[in-house]
């Protein structure tokens, strides 16, 4: 979020190398600072994948208990695309869970649970806010739509600014398939957003980008 | 340009635009296809209009608002001593393995030099008579007939506890009490190895008894001993030093269970193994032993942090204690029946 210079990024890398080492020979208090790190990241998309607080909750909290436990398994590369790949198989587990119980019905997930857990962001007006809570919820709606491989695809590309080869990593399947899947959750998504554009309030800056159909 | 030429129908063209639109956007395309799909949109308003769209749906979702985070997802300190324990357990078992396998290549040594250097091969088709009329009188003292007695039962029990020794230890669960069972049972083993190697040669004079039909009774009491005298207190000593060790490490152990370890297969493929007498017991005995060879062959020269190459060694070393105590029964039984059938008259 914050802008950072290359030294700094240099040393957060370096910090983060020295604790997953901390962390494989056991050090809890290492690994504990990677949760800190991390666990914004994770929840996230633990949250966007499964629509629910306590199941992303669940998710992120088994996540990295797992990752502690396979954390000497870990060979190097990218560790947060190691740690999403934990957590987003967890949520595949969740979600077909979900789908073998129907009675844990899709009413509870529709309950939008989002209002005041926003990142409140000190330069945003109350407006603002209020707005980015309407787009929240919208994109939720959206991304409920889709399968979970696109979901989660599009989820650690456009949400979370992964690159193709880290989402490769993340859900371990190869770029081309990366990119079909992005491909299609966009297109999808373009469309509902269409659809759904008297969702946004009139005048809205960010549907304002929006270019009007047919022109 | 060579190409350009050629014109592909509009819809093959189009399909192929809107399919690479999403990947056009991130720059991620050849630029082969980049210049395909521009020229595609150069003559297409639709694609035009879906890239477009596609921009600002991107756009949208990249403002997408992060969750706060409810609660810290920080681990308990407690599950880092689970991890470093099971680590601890995976080395504890592996030196008792060997320790034990060790006590009992000794007591294989012992018998087997035993048989050959007072009955040697021959002595099954030779007159074993001068051999044993020279064990019960002249050679050893009566003092040492009696011995036998009260130390033969534990040394012929000698071989199932050994391998039962380090089974304890995989299901004991706390690292003190690890520490504190390994000690036990290396002493037991050791001890009883000792107590063995001491007691060698009484052990065979007292073959002709036959407590040692019996595997595991109860102590034996020297009624068959010829001439028999009080039984000296060294001997009794030892023999009690046996059997209080290792019921101690079996008893703590017993409580604590953990869903790592395996059950240690050696006490019921022992019993098979001591079964055997004649040809089928030495072979399968080498047998094993050779495939636990291969087994510790594969697994030494990979490195030895991986769980898997651990369970390997592991199990390597669970078969050679098998093989081991096979082979030291099949032996024992062997000296028993040569003496027996060569009984004086």
């Amino acid at each position: 979020m914050l802008p950072q210079s290359q030294a700094e990024r240099m040393r957060l890398a370096v910090d983060e190398l020295s604790l997953i080492a901390a962390a494989q020979r056991g050090d809890v208090t290492a690994f504990n600072q990677l949760v800190q790190i991390f666990q914004g990241v994770v929840y996230n998309v633990a949250y966007r994948v499964l629509h629910d607080q306590d199941a992303a909750a669940d998710a992120t909290q088994e996540a990295f208990l797992s990752a502690f436990h396979a954390l000497p398994g870990f060979r190097g590369g990218s560790f947060k695309a190691w740690l999403l790949r934990i957590v987003t198989n967890g949520c595949y587990d969740q979600l077909r869970a979900a789908q073998r119980r129907p009675t844990t019905s899709l009413d509870d997930m529709e309950v939008d649970q989002d209002h005041s857990s926003w990142l409140l962001d000190d330069s945003e007006s109350p407006e603002e806010y209020a707005i980015r809570q309407d787009l929240g919820r919208t994109i939720q709606a959206g991304l409920d739509e889709l399968p979970p491989d696109q979901r989660v695809t599009v989820i650690l590309s456009d949400i979370q600014g992964l690159s193709y080869e880290e989402i490769a990593a993340s859900t371990g399947v190869e770029l081309g398939t990366v990119k079909s899947r992005l491909s299609r959750a966009r297109a999808r998504l373009r469309e509902y957003l269409l659809r759904n554009r008297e969702l946004f309030p009139e005048g809205n800056r960010l549907m304002g980008k929006f270019p009007e159909q047919g022109t | 340009m060579m190409f350009g030429w050629f014109r592909k129908p509009r819809q093959v063209e189009h399909d192929y635009c809107q399919d690479n639109l999403s990947a056009y956007l991130d720059g991620v395309i050849s630029p082969r296809d980049k210049g395909r799909v521009e020229r595609h949109l150069s003559e297409c308003g639709q694609c035009r209009q879906a890239l477009a769209e596609l921009r600002a749906t991107v756009a949208l979702l990249r403002q997408t608002p992060a969750l706060k985070v409810p609660r810290s997802f920080a681990l308990p300190l407690s599950v880092g001593a689970k991890r470093t324990e099971r680590r601890a357990f995976q080395f504890n078992p592996g030196y008792l393995r060997l320790a034990a396998s060790v006590a009992t290549a000794a007591l294989i040594l012992i018998i087997s030099g035993d048989l050959l250097m007072r009955s040697g091969f021959l002595g099954l088709q030779q007159s074993p008579a001068p051999a044993s009329e020279a064990y019960g009188r002249g050679e050893e003292p009566s003092l040492v007939g009696t011995t036998l007695d009260s130390t033969a039962e534990p040394a012929a029990e000698a071989a199932p506890p050994l391998l039962m020794a380090p089974a304890p230890v995989t299901t004991a669960n706390d690292d003190g009490n690890a520490q504190m069972l390994t000690n036990q049972g290396v002493t037991s083993a050791t001890s009883e190895a000792v107590v063995i190697v001491e007691t060698q040669a009484p052990l065979v004079q007292a073959l002709p008894s036959e407590t040692f039909a019996r595997p595991a009774g109860p102590p034996p009491l020297p009624t068959l001993a010829p001439g028999s005298t009080p039984v000296p207190p060294p001997a009794e000593t030892e023999k009690s030093t046996v059997p209080t060790a290792v019921p101690t490490a079996e008893a703590t152990a017993t409580p604590t269970p953990t869903p790592t370890a395996t059950p240690t297969p050696e006490p019921t493929v022992t019993p098979a193994a001591a079964g055997m007498i004649g040809p089928g017991g030495p072979v399968l005995a080498v047998s094993l032993v050779q495939e636990a060879q291969g087994q510790l062959r594969a697994a030494a020269p990979l490195a030895s942090d991986s769980w898997a190459r651990r369970e390997t060694i592991l199990t390597a070393l669970r078969r050679l204690e098998v093989a081991f105590g096979g082979l030291a029964a099949v032996l024992l039984s062997l000296s028993v029946w040569l003496r027996l059938s060569h009984q004086p008259a």
